[in-house]
């Protein structure tokens, strides 16, 4: 089976979500890994990729390319899968990635699979692995049609190398203005940006169940004694409660603190991919159900409007020794 | 002018011309016409149990809403309405007769008309399958300018139709947007990105965009009085697959690419020590807890 993983790249390196692909995809049966990174100039980012990863990396390069633009990109990589014949395409679940991977599935007749956690071979076929209906089901399924176009989930496996000898082939895509129906304009920052969490030792989050921007003063009580930041689940930062750079998951913040603290947080993967790395996780959750406490260490079922000051008493009164 | 452009396009034998009226449309003056898909999903406070067959969720009694990521994509297309009556928003959904009361609530919101796709032979889709519906109704009800889909949809969360339904269609496409406005023959976007940042995009028309919850400025509105009782009046049909002039093994079931293996309840890992008692035993034990395992007091 060929198999072409593709790297979100920072200039001069890949990101490691990148070597957690060519472990997923080096752990299948007869696997041939390939690696490709696009980019205006993709030299030192497709080495690094080449060496760490221990596989042959296409480097795509065009001027085109400087920017994302999913135009360019499904170009090149039409161009590149249907030359190569992979079986397989991967990407990080990402901005990046859940923007043209179902479309270069269209265009190669193949077919499209997102946010896997895992893959197998069973038999003649590869059977995907995802959570659905915000990570309360485990859904298996397979996939008529080739190639398989997949994002997985960051975190599904430990970065890796397929093991191979290191290889770095130039491309020239050879792309011509005519592709690009959308153009890049800028990045920016949404707002504020005063609160980092990623260097926050202690995190108390919120999530929907707190019911209004008014009601996290309760969390801020406990944050504030724990000497900690506040962090909060999407739902409240779509709501306006708190601004989105106290955003923890997939589309925030990921952290890592020594002690997060998860409120009403019913623990969909996409928070859940941004906190697990926690070295301490409490979950408070009225429904004994929440897959938060299948990350949490601790779990508290319980109404957290009590439970919560009861802990801010309790943790102020124990500093106070 | 609609009907001058029309007949230019019914005296015009290319296939080309469809494409291009939205272009043309904006460069004379012509109201914008959106084209927002809409989802019914399960409430997101829903038990959820698998079927007997595990194949896919036990759907018996369980309570309906639409998807809320929709329901952003529906917004961002009314506020372009807000700032222009002329606007025609159709709002179009793949369901049964089930999914009318949201498609109603669409209509109230202000949305002009719908499609409600609920023949037998469009259920029970895949992304890839629902796109060709979707695809199907964009060409026969079009041409649209602006097509809206939700990033995902609150059920499979796969996010793949937005992206497969441009393809189709041909259109400039961006994922995850927050905001949107026209700007002459141009949709000038905010896509969200990782952490705090966003990409602006300035995307060419006719366009598709998936939507993010949190798009626009404060959550999506609700119907009102004055837009209840309008939306009785406003049209709804049900085509059939040969009136939308597609093939019944393209859609629905027929037409998937995804074949389900297995949904079943997560297997129970170790998962948290739980704790019971009064919340200040609780709130004790939890401060012995922090001490020893975090050194953070």
């Amino acid at each position: 089976m060929k198999i072409l993983v593709v790297a979100d790249a920072q200039p001069d390196r890949v990101r490691e979500s990148a070597l957690e692909l060519v472990t997923l995809a080096a752990s299948l049966p007869g696997a041939e890994v390939e690696g490709a990174v696009l980019a205006a100039d993709p030299a030192a980012a497709a080495r690094d990729l080449a060496d760490r990863g221990g596989l042959k990396v296409h480097a795509v390069a065009d001027p085109l390319l400087a920017d994302y633009s999913a135009d360019a990109w499904l170009a090149a990589l039409t161009a590149l899968v249907n030359d190569g014949g992979h079986d397989l395409v991967l990407a990080s679940h990402g901005p990046i990635g859940w923007d043209w991977v179902p479309r270069l599935a269209l265009r190669t007749d193949g077919a499209p699979a997102s946010e896997l956690t895992g893959l197998r071979v069973e038999g003649d076929d590869v059977v995907f692995s995802r959570k659905a209906f915000n990570a309360k089901l485990d859904l298996d399924f397979k996939l008529k049609g080739k190639p398989v176009i997949a994002t997985v989930q960051r975190g599904s496996a430990a970065a890796g190398s397929a093991g191979g000898s290191a290889e770095v082939v130039e491309v020239s895509a050879g792309l011509s203005e005519d592709v690009l129906k959308g153009r890049f304009v800028e990045v920016k920052s949404s707002g504020g940006g005063k609160v980092d969490l990623t260097q926050a030792e202690v995190i108390v989050s919120g999530g929907r169940s707190l019911g209004g921007a008014d009601k996290f003063e309760i969390i801020e009580a406990l944050a504030t004694a724990l000497g900690g930041q506040v962090g909060a689940s999407r739902p409240v930062t779509d709501a306006g409660w708190l601004p989105p750079e106290h955003q923890v998951g997939s589309s925030g913040v990921t952290v890592s603190p020594k002690l997060y603290i998860a409120a009403g947080i019913s623990g969909a993967i996409q928070h859940v991919v941004g906190m697990k790395g926690a070295d301490f996780i409490i979950a408070i959750n009225k429904d004994a159900r929440a897959p938060i406490f299948d990350v949490a260490h601790v779990g508290i079922v319980g109404d957290l409007f009590e439970l919560v000051p009861a802990l801010t008493a309790a943790v102020s009164e124990a500093k106070g020794q | 002018m609609r009907q001058i452009l029309a007949r230019l396009t019914l005296s015009c034998p290319t296939t080309m011309i469809p494409r291009l009226l939205p272009l043309f449309a904006i460069l004379l003056g012509c109201p914008v016409k959106i084209l927002a898909c809409l989802k019914q999903v399960p409430d997101a406070n829903s038990r959820l149990a698998p079927d007997a067959d595990g194949q896919w969720i036990e759907t018996d009694g369980l309570a309906m809403t639409a998807n809320e990521f929709d329901l952003f994509g529906l917004e961002l297309a009314l506020k372009l309405k807000d700032a222009d009556g002329d606007i025609e928003i159709v709002v179009v959904t793949i369901g049964d007769d089930g999914c009318k009361q949201d498609v109603r609530k669409a209509l109230a919101r202000g949305a002009d008309r719908a499609v409600l796709l609920s023949d037998p032979a469009f259920a029970g889709g895949d992304p890839w399958s629902n796109s060709a519906t979707l695809a199907a109704v964009a060409e026969k009800e079009g041409p649209f300018d602006i097509v809206v889909t939700g990033l995902q949809a609150w059920d499979d969360n796969f996010g793949q139709t937005g992206p497969l339904l441009a393809e189709r269609l041909g259109t400039s496409c961006a994922t995850g947007i927050m905001s949107m406005q026209v700007d002459g023959d141009a949709l000038v976007v905010e896509r969200e990105l990782e952490g705090d940042a966003r990409e602006v995009v300035k995307m060419s028309l006719p366009a598709l965009v998936s939507v993010q919850t949190g798009a626009g400025d404060g959550p999506p509105r609700y119907p009102n009085i004055k837009g209840i009782m309008a939306a009785k009046k406003k049209p709804m049909t049900q085509p059939t697959p040969d009136e939308l002039g597609v093939s019944a093994d393209a859609v629905g079931a027929a037409g998937r690419r995804l074949e389900v293996v297995s949904l079943k309840e997560p297997e129970k890992t170790e998962g948290a020590e739980m704790l019971t008692g009064s919340n200040e035993e609780i709130a004790a034990e939890l401060v012995r807890r922090i001490r020893e395992r975090t050194g953070v007091l």
